[in-house]
């Protein structure tokens, strides 16, 4: 094709001169322009506009992403350009879409079929299910090959094995007759974008490309698709919730809310001066990895709308600190200011300096004495010897010698990669999985040894929050009945006491009591969450254990959570043992701080120092991974990634289990098990090379 | 009374969201109340030879016609419906809560357990239905209740149970992994109590399309043993007998024979389907706003 590829500040400077008018295309060079766009879905449960009037554009060669939390539209505006919206569920009732200056709502199914992997291809964000698993992978580069450019077997052949050396996968020709199942989830997402390059499409369209990926990967698949696409002058749309991953890839965003575009420009604009009460919202509730820690994270209090309501005014009404009259009665228009497009009545006024400064300092002190949980060299085999009839005898060495303690009052962070054994270190100390070996001592008395019956009075004192809210709560049962279950099932409350604790719970999470009657599938995400920790609340628990309690809710919700767990805490002085993979997050909340690799700890520390001064390889890897929301520290950043991907954890590797994607390895560390020695007061860490680690952080800074 | 007005608007509301369950339903109760009331409703003897009427198309007098016996076939099918309704829903209701309960308790417990019901479950699933029941049935000879053969639905619920209780069982095996039954196992609560609040009422909506789909088959089932004669014997009436006896010898003259009760069986089937379906939405928070 032959595009130039235009850097982000020639593109700045084509927005910049853009006369101000409502919804303007940015003249020239556009490639991809969505005008007034309004979808509406028709549901079993009533009508609603998805999208309602959505104007966006990308210019050749830009990188556009577009930004907001679930349901806000950004996906499905997207799949309308493809025309893959379901059918007959939503349908496109207004607005166009110019590709190349051709109208694609105009266009016949046959012609798009024609576009579709050919002009535009489009990434999906689970590479796991977006594979066929029953054909290999080189027929499945292929097809659009022998499709759309009429290749013959061989020609496609030769294609497909420079396309799998292009997104950096070795060994070309034996993989591509292998098929899904023997890639990694980071390698299929890497087959999927060389499917999505194949026949050098003028625009790729990536659906949350690295959201189901862990953070390592995560920054490898980002710099390769970013690599390419400026090579080959391709022009991207990501849609993404992650305001990191914007900060250091986009040239231009589009935050949406609620159906609608709600500031859009180029990224140093946005990041810097955001004009919209909602971006600015969205920017501060982020926990950052490169900012003072507060007591209190921000947060945008209230929930987005319910798009089965009509409402009059702005969207964000409901949730906006600074809301008039005005924004309740009538919608704002996107109107340009200086250089970018914001739809707020206010904005010409801009927003006054931060209302609520960053709390610093505001440290919970601990009475650091008295041990809740002590777990002693814990081990777990999943699999073993074969058990049944016929089955395999494959041992998962899931969990490895790990041990730690957790105080009264003390919430230990637990971070690691999918697949290194935290979630299964949480369950066996619910007791919903069985220990290998090793002991579990909660308030001086072994899980392992008790009888059943003094387990079941135990439980009531260990409870859990899981990920996903909507799959923790029994979609046959209301609220007020899930709540009102453990006080009469195990509390023997009277029903009149019952019901008060049952207010008093829905109270102590932030929900109005009438949620009582409400069954799971009537509740927002965060709402939901809320109930998951009024049922743990309700038993009376000493320690908590939080399975990734946030990761399945948006940013603005994160925060709230957050501080209500903390809050809870700071009151009811219970334990948390804190299970996630966004450090930030965990940096948030904890006191202490595990990492674990592949089974085993590899550094703890208390969470101040970990992230101040990490020893391991590793943990330092992961920091160094993890976007941030700054574009200008994110392109200042070098691309220091970790290469390679998580072993096998079948294999019985020997030496140190990081070893071969550590960049400072030794031969050493392929033979030596590196012990978790305490390498300063309270930090452990098991590297053999931890003092060189400080040492090469010294010279580099 | 209070609990009167309460179901009758319950009902109401049934009626007003489920439109097709509700005449699922409507014709159920009608052909409830033919089969109780079947001397009221009809103006033969069912089992009365009339050879001067033999196989006369349908007219006023003999609205479905009659069969080679000249026996008014208006007055078998709702004389049929009794048998084929109570062996119908009886074998269909025991046939699937015994292979629920089985497929609940084998995928909740898991390991051995699972394993040793499952072969179990294989051993009468690699008999062929036919054979099963017509062993049952030449075993355990007649027990006569009200009318009914008891053995002759035990025979028709026993080969249902398997299919039940893999159905059941593939379901039980998804939710018993959901973090909502971890959170109940978590709160200590007593396995009974997680089986019954947890695990049963969400496997609720395929059992009722199962226990709707085999009522079907048990009737279809019922009609195969009685031609083999094993099940329900002339001349009493039964629906699969009527389509099954020597209806086939005349379907060229007389095609009344096979198509009314054909038809009768057809209709059940659709009624229970229907209310099956609805029930099951109905039951279904998700959709009950």
């Amino acid at each position: 094709m032959g595009q130039s590829t235009v850097s982000p500040q020639e593109a700045q400077g084509q927005i910049g001169s853009a006369a101000p008018v409502a919804g303007a295309v940015p003249d020239g060079d556009c490639l991809l322009s969505v005008e007034n766009l309004q979808v509406e879905f028709n549901t079993k449960r009533g009508h609603f506009r998805a999208v309602d009037g959505v104007s966006w554009s990308v210019n050749r060669g830009e990188t556009l992403a577009l930004v907001g939390e679930s349901g806000c539209g950004k996906s499905v505006s997207a799949l309308s350009v493809m025309r893959l919206l379901p059918r007959p569920a939503a349908s496109i009732v207004g607005g166009r879409i110019l590709f190349d200056g051709c109208d694609l709502l105009a266009e016949s199914e046959s012609g798009m079929r024609h576009r579709r992997g050919r002009d535009m291809s489009m990434i999906f964000q689970d590479p796991m299910t977006s594979l066929n698993p029953v054909l290999t992978i080189g027929d499945q580069i292929t097809e659009p090959l022998r499709n759309h450019l009429g290749l013959s077997d061989q020609q496609a052949r030769q294609r497909a094995v420079e396309l799998l050396e292009m997104v950096g996968i070795n060994e070309m020709e034996r993989r591509l007759d292998q098929y899904p199942h023997q890639f990694s989830g980071g390698m299929r997402q890497r087959v999927m974008i060389a499917i999505g390059l194949a026949c050098n499409p003028r625009l790729i369209i990536a659906d949350e490309p690295t959201t189901a990926l862990d953070v390592t990967i995560q920054a490898q698949i980002l710099e390769m698709m970013r690599d390419l696409t400026r090579r080959l002058g391709i022009t991207l749309v990501i849609i993404t919730h992650n305001l990191g991953i914007v900060a250091r890839y986009a040239d231009r965003v589009a935050v949406m809310y609620a159906g609608r575009i709600v500031e859009q420009g180029p990224a140093d604009r946005i990041f810097r001066a955001p004009r919209h009460p909602y971006t600015r919202g969205l920017l501060r509730s982020v926990p950052r990895l490169d900012r003072v820690r507060g007591a209190l994270l921000e947060t945008i209090e209230g929930y987005p709308p319910n798009l089965y309501e009509k409402h009059r005014g702005c969207h964000f009404a409901a949730r906006c600190e600074l809301v008039t009259d005005l924004c309740r009665n009538t919608a704002p228009s996107l109107l340009a200011y200086e250089g970018h497009e914001v739809a707020c009545h206010l904005s010409d006024r801009g927003l006054p300096a931060d209302s609520k400064p960053v709390l610093a300092g505001g440290e919970r002190e601990l009475a650091r004495s008295d041990v809740l949980l002590e777990v002693v060299n814990l081990n777990k085999h999943f699999g073993g010897a074969g058990k049944g009839l016929f089955s395999v005898a494959t041992a998962l060495h899931a969990v490895k010698d790990v041990s730690f303690t957790i105080k009264r009052g003390e919430t230990l962070g637990l971070v690691g990669e999918s697949g290194c054994g935290k979630t299964t270190v949480g369950r066996m100390i619910l007791k919903l999985e069985s220990a290998s070996s090793g002991d579990i001592r909660f308030d001086g008395e072994s899980l392992i040894t008790a009888s059943a019956a003094r387990i079941r009075d135990l439980r009531q004192r260990i409870q859990v929050i899981f990920q996903d809210p909507y799959a923790s709560l029994n979609p046959r049962m209301t609220m007020g009945e899930t709540l009102l279950e453990p006080l009469t099932q195990c509390l023997d409350l009277s029903p009149k006491a019952a019901q008060d604790r049952v207010h008093e719970l829905i109270d102590q999470v932030g929900l109005l009591r009438d949620v009582k009657d409400r069954y799971p599938h009537q509740m927002s995400g965060g709402q939901r969450q809320r109930i998951g920790i009024a049922r743990a609340l309700a038993f009376g628990p000493d320690l908590i254990v939080c399975d990734e309690p946030v990761s399945a809710l948006d940013v603005s919700i994160q925060g709230q959570i957050i501080n209500l767990l903390a809050g809870i805490q700071a009151k009811l002085g219970v334990s948390y043992l804190f299970i996630a993979h966004d450090l930030a997050v965990v940096r948030h909340i904890s006191h202490r701080v595990i990492v674990m690799y592949r089974g085993k700890v590899v550094e703890s520390a208390d969470c101040d120092r970990l992230y101040e001064e990490a020893r391991h390889p590793y943990t330092r890897a992961l920091l160094a991974s993890a976007p941030v929301p700054d574009p200008q520290i994110e392109r200042a950043r070098q691309g220091q990634i970790l290469q390679g991907e998580v072993g096998s954890v079948f294999s019985s590797q020997q030496g140190c289990l990081f070893a071969n994607r550590c960049p400072m390895a030794t031969t050493e560390c392929h033979h030596i098990n590196p012990p978790l020695e305490e390498i300063a007061a309270s930090h452990f860490a098991a590297c053999i090379h931890h003092p060189a680690v400080v040492n090469q952080r010294g010279s580099a800074s | 009374m209070a609990m009167l007005t309460r179901s009758f608007n319950n009902a109401l509301l049934f009626c007003r969201l489920q439109p097709l369950g509700a005449l699922g339903l409507l014709i159920i109760v009608v052909m409830a109340g033919c089969a109780v009331l079947a001397e009221q409703v009809t103006l033969y003897n069912p089992e009365a030879v009339d050879f001067g009427a033999m196989l006369s198309g349908p007219s006023s007098e003999h609205p479905f016609g009659t069969d080679s016996f000249g026996r008014d076939i208006f007055t078998r099918i709702v004389y049929g419906a009794r048998t084929a309704l109570t062996i119908g829903f009886l074998s269909s209701m025991i046939g699937c809560h015994i292979g629920a309960a089985i497929g609940i308790a084998s995928a909740y417990h898991g390991g051995w357990v699972d394993l040793l019901l499952q072969r179990f479950i294989d051993i009468i699933l690699s008999f062929p239905i036919v054979v099963l029941a017509l062993v049952v049935v030449a075993v355990m000879g007649k027990t006569m209740v009200l009318g009914i053969d008891l053995n002759l639905v035990f025979a028709i619920a026993i080969p249902i149970i398997p299919r039940s209780c893999r159905v059941i069982r593939a379901a039980t095996l998804s939710i018993r992994t959901q973090p909502y039954v971890d959170a109940a196992r978590a709160g200590g609560y007593s396995t009974v109590y997680i089986l019954l609040r947890y695990i049963a009422p969400n496997v609720i909506a395929p059992f009722l399309v199962l226990l709707t789909a085999y009522i079907a088959q048990a009737i279809l089932l019922e009609a195969s043993l009685s031609f083999l004669g094993l099940g329900v014997t002339e001349p009493k009436p039964a629906w699969g007998l009527m389509l099954a006896g020597d209806s086939a010898n005349f379907y060229n003259e007389a095609p009344w024979m096979i198509l009314f009760p054909g038809l009768a069986i057809s209709l059940s089937v659709f009624a229970f389907n229907l209310f099956g379906d609805s029930l099951r939405d109905w039951l279904d928070p998700k959709y009950r706003n």
